[in-house]
């Protein structure tokens, strides 16, 4: 995902993602949905494009 | 002129009760009389529990007659945002969908222990959506709106809380902080904020919206009673997974210390860019008062906002994804959208902002151990307009409701303790925050220094009129 996301590619994000969540797409809803995945699109890039250790331990972690 | 319990703060109101110089009714029914004056136009309150506060306040008096000790807040009106489970009220957490739930069976811990120093709730406050919102804006309950002037919004998602106690509603509230719900309406209604540390404060039996970055904290309109309700909420509480084991550690004590011997530095890079120049000004104006001269770096700020983004929007959209399912069309559509979205962001993203999440709070973390507090801006700009959807900052327009936050969320991400601090130029009636960042476990230190900056009077929080 390190690069900018073009239209196309966000409209297949949403219509291949929706039915694996059981989510219905609404066509008066698309574009507002889109335009919040072209941001996450573009602050996914600079997560994704840090180099980070092998070794490092996610934040979030379950201790029993 | 009498004692006005409007325009007191809660340290005022809790010392004139305790002396007999008014009565908690007395103070309670002047709260209740204001919320009436006022909230028709504010919309801070979405309840408002009047039967259950007199009878409290009837308690305290009685308490008193009885020569009891009362407790440090006795006969100070609060109220709390509307995700705070209240007994007998629905917790609705700002949307239509959760009217649908059953009544709280009893009050969030919070709430029984600022009962148990002697407060006085008020009622439930309007709020963002499911706290996913920067603007205090809500198509359900009406905008809160900046009582400074109402033609600008409250910040939010704490909206509702900001806008009651800017107002004089009442001299304390409390609101949640994700990623910065209580700061950004600090800064944009001109009031004290606290987010203390992640874990510091129990957040059991509220409406949940990020369970890794969901804070609890208050709002005043002084420092001292931000540490009066502060210290009245902490300690350990095992119905909360994420509340720390640790003991009371009161912060009230050492205020008076002010910034004596603290090392205190502003942040630059990340912080000192993309604003407005009001945000620096008042940075500005807050550093000289605190003599730092000092700049640092926390590294990688804008991938740290990125990854609080990704994983809150993840995070978001699992929590509500049976209500995308059934309920999609009872959404404030601004909420719906990002939720959705947020829904699809592959699991492997926010393992990565999981990872990148350890390497930021472990650099921070060394920037700490030669500096007490970082300033930082809260907000990129003084209140936007009601209703206001984009703002162009360093040239790019982007929407108001997910930038409000750009300087609170890498600081919320690694859960450390802020004082947000207002501040006021002479030729503007709306104010601007900063944020006094510490070290985790070390909110007694960013109280410090928001004290100092309230007793040189750079900062302050008066009740609109």
């Amino acid at each position: 995902m390190a690069h900018e996301l073009t239209d196309a590619e966000l409209n297949a994000w949403l219509d291949g993602g929706a039915p694996v969540l059981a989510l219905q797409v609404e066509p008066a809803f698309r574009d507002g949905i889109i335009a919040n995945l072209r941001v996450i699109a573009r602050l996914a890039a600079l997560v994704d494009d840090f180099a980070i250790d092998d070794h490092e331990e996610p934040a979030a972690l379950f201790r029993a | 002129m009498g004692f006005d319990p409007i325009r007191a703060s809660a340290q005022e109101v809790a010392a004139a009760v305790a002396r007999g110089d008014i009565s908690a009714r007395a103070v309670t029914e002047a709260a209740l009389e204001r919320i009436a004056q006022k909230n028709p136009t504010l919309c801070a309150f979405t309840a408002v529990t009047a039967e259950r506060a007199l009878k409290k306040a009837d308690a305290v008096d009685a308490a008193r007659a009885k020569g009891e000790t009362l407790g440090p807040l006795a006969g100070v009106t609060y109220a709390v945002k509307n995700l705070f489970d209240i007994a007998g009220l629905v917790t609705r957490a700002g949307s239509k969908i959760n009217r649908d739930n059953a009544p709280a069976a009893s009050d969030a811990t919070l709430i029984a222990r600022l009962d148990a120093a002697g407060a006085v709730l008020v009622g439930a406050l309007n709020m963002g959506e499911y706290a996913y919102d920067f603007t205090g804006e809500n198509c359900h309950d009406g905008n809160a709106l900046n009582p400074h002037d109402q033609n600008h919004m409250a910040g939010g998602s704490s909206g509702g809380s900001a806008t009651a106690v800017a107002s004089g509603m009442v001299p304390l509230a409390l609101g949640s902080d994700t990623n910065g719900s209580i700061r950004v309406p600090s800064s944009l209604c001109g009031l004290f904020g606290l987010k203390p540390t992640f874990g510091r404060l129990s957040r059991h039996a509220t409406f949940p919206f990020v369970a890794d970055l969901d804070h609890l904290g208050p709002f005043a309109r002084s420092v001292t009673d931000l540490a009066l309700s502060y210290d009245a909420m902490q300690g350990p509480d095992a119905a909360d997974p994420a509340c720390a084991g640790r003991i009371v550690e009161p912060a009230l004590p050492s205020l008076a210390q002010g910034a004596a011997g603290l090392r205190i530095a502003v942040a630059g890079d990340y912080f000192a860019r993309t604003g407005m120049p009001e945000a620096f000004e008042a940075v500005a104006r807050v550093a000289k008062a605190l003599g730092a001269t000092r700049e640092v770096v926390l590294p990688e700020a804008a991938r740290a906002r990125a990854a609080a983004y990704l994983i809150t929007a993840s995070q978001g959209g699992a929590l509500h994804l049976e209500r995308l399912r059934r309920r999609l069309h009872d959404f404030d559509p601004d909420t719906r959208d990002r939720l959705f979205a947020g829904a699809l962001i592959p699991a492997s993203l926010i393992v990565k902002a999981q990872k990148f999440r350890s390497w930021f709070r472990a650099r921070v973390l060394e920037i700490f151990e030669d500096v007490d507090v970082i300033i930082a801006p809260s907000t990129p700009c003084r209140a936007p307009r009601s209703g206001q959807k984009t703002f162009v900052l360093d040239g790019v327009e982007l929407p108001v409701r997910a930038n409000l936050g750009i300087y609170t969320q890498p600081i919320s991400f690694i859960g450390l303790p802020v004082c947000a601090v207002p501040t006021w130029s002479e030729s503007e009636r709306l104010p601007i925050g900063v944020q006094l960042i510490g070290a985790p476990w070390r909110e007694d230190l960013v109280l410090r220094a928001g004290y100092e900056l309230e007793r040189q009077g750079v900062v302050t929080a008066p009740v609109a009129e």
